[in-house]
């Protein structure tokens, strides 16, 4: 494993995000915990879906932490690890749902070519998704991939990791990993 | 909304999404005002993301954060080793670039140069600002192209 780059804030909170790197800037961790904890919990896309974004990110960005991840609320809502094989560059021939394949093609407009979005997905993606739940799918792509890509340029990737299922926080303490 | 959407203007872009935007948008004005790194150096990476991502009307957005005209010009033009800039610019300039392609190739050495000019928590403030004002040129250049088909 690479060093870090950085220390951690040293605080034991049981946050996550609190007691990593991120504590370090105690100007920001408060509205990136409330962003993460939001993203999760005030969701209006099925969580299966979130973690698909998720973790189509995660193999994007290649962030070793972010692809061991499975949160139990996304395979509660019926995200299998059959399916979570399916999140590689041949999803859009596989047996995967329309709708998620749409997902994980929105995924790749943010990832890949924000600057390019088929007018042809965009009409699909509003056949399956309300105006409400495109924009909560836009910040959830957009907080997964920002946290994700803070994780590798501060260092200490482990070159791989198992499978570990991940519980929400409770909210009160208004914590969820995201990356 | 009849012009184009940049990372200023993406709040009323993103309005439906209620308390998600409310706290990405928190998010995007903690990292603009913590006290680690100035506006003004910040507005530089900007820059140079709308740069590689091809957002003119990102391009053409100023904010007013001191960052001197000079400097925009010099950046836009390609043209930073003009002695303007001073080294804990080119060290977020350089760090910047390689974010942008791949975090992963972000070496020890231009970590180290952040951290020199502005501590850890400097690092993790600069990484973190990267990863949202990137994310809002990316949703600027999406919600764009989502308006236009409406």
């Amino acid at each position: 494993m690479a060093q870090a780059r950085v220390g951690t804030s040293g605080s034991n909170t049981g946050n996550s995000i609190r007691d990593s790197a991120l504590g370090l800037a105690a100007q920001t961790v408060d509205a990136i915990v409330a962003l993460n904890n939001t993203v999760w919990r005030k969701n209006s896309v099925r969580l299966s879906l979130v973690e698909m974004l998720r973790l189509r990110n995660a193999r994007t960005v290649n962030c070793v932490f972010c692809k061991s991840v499975r949160y139990d609320v996304a395979k509660q809502d019926g995200l299998t690890e059959e399916k979570v094989s399916r999140i590689d560059d041949n999803f859009s021939d596989s047996d995967l749902s329309e709708i998620e394949k749409l997902t994980l093609a929105f995924a790749d407009v943010y990832l890949r070519t924000p600057d390019r979005f088929d007018p042809q997905l965009i009409t699909d993606l509003r056949k399956h998704f309300s105006e409400e739940q495109i924009c909560h799918m836009a910040i959830s792509i957009a907080t997964f991939n920002a946290t994700s890509r803070c994780a590798v340029s501060l260092g200490g990737m482990p070159e791989s990791l198992p499978i570990m299922e991940m519980q929400l926080p409770p909210e009160e303490v208004n914590a969820a990993v995201s990356c | 909304m009849s012009t184009t959407i940049t990372t200023e203007t993406l709040s009323a872009a993103l309005r439906a999404g209620g308390v998600l935007a409310d706290d990405y948008n928190a998010v995007s004005k903690a990292v603009w005002s913590q006290d680690h790194l100035p506006a003004a150096l910040l507005d530089l990476s900007r820059l140079r993301l709308a740069q590689l991502h091809g957002a003119d009307s990102e391009l053409q957005l100023r904010l007013e954060n001191g960052l001197e005209a000079a400097k925009i010009e010099a950046l836009l033009a390609g043209n930073i080793s003009t002695g303007l800039f001073s080294a804990a610019e080119l060290a977020v300039l350089d760090f910047t670039e390689i974010y942008a392609q791949d975090p992963a190739a972000i070496s020890d050495d231009m970590a180290d140069a952040i951290k020199r000019h502005f501590g850890e928590a400097g690092l993790v403030c600069l990484v973190e600002a990267l990863g949202f004002i990137d994310g809002r040129i990316r949703l600027a250049l999406m919600f764009n192209a989502l308006r236009r088909t409406h």
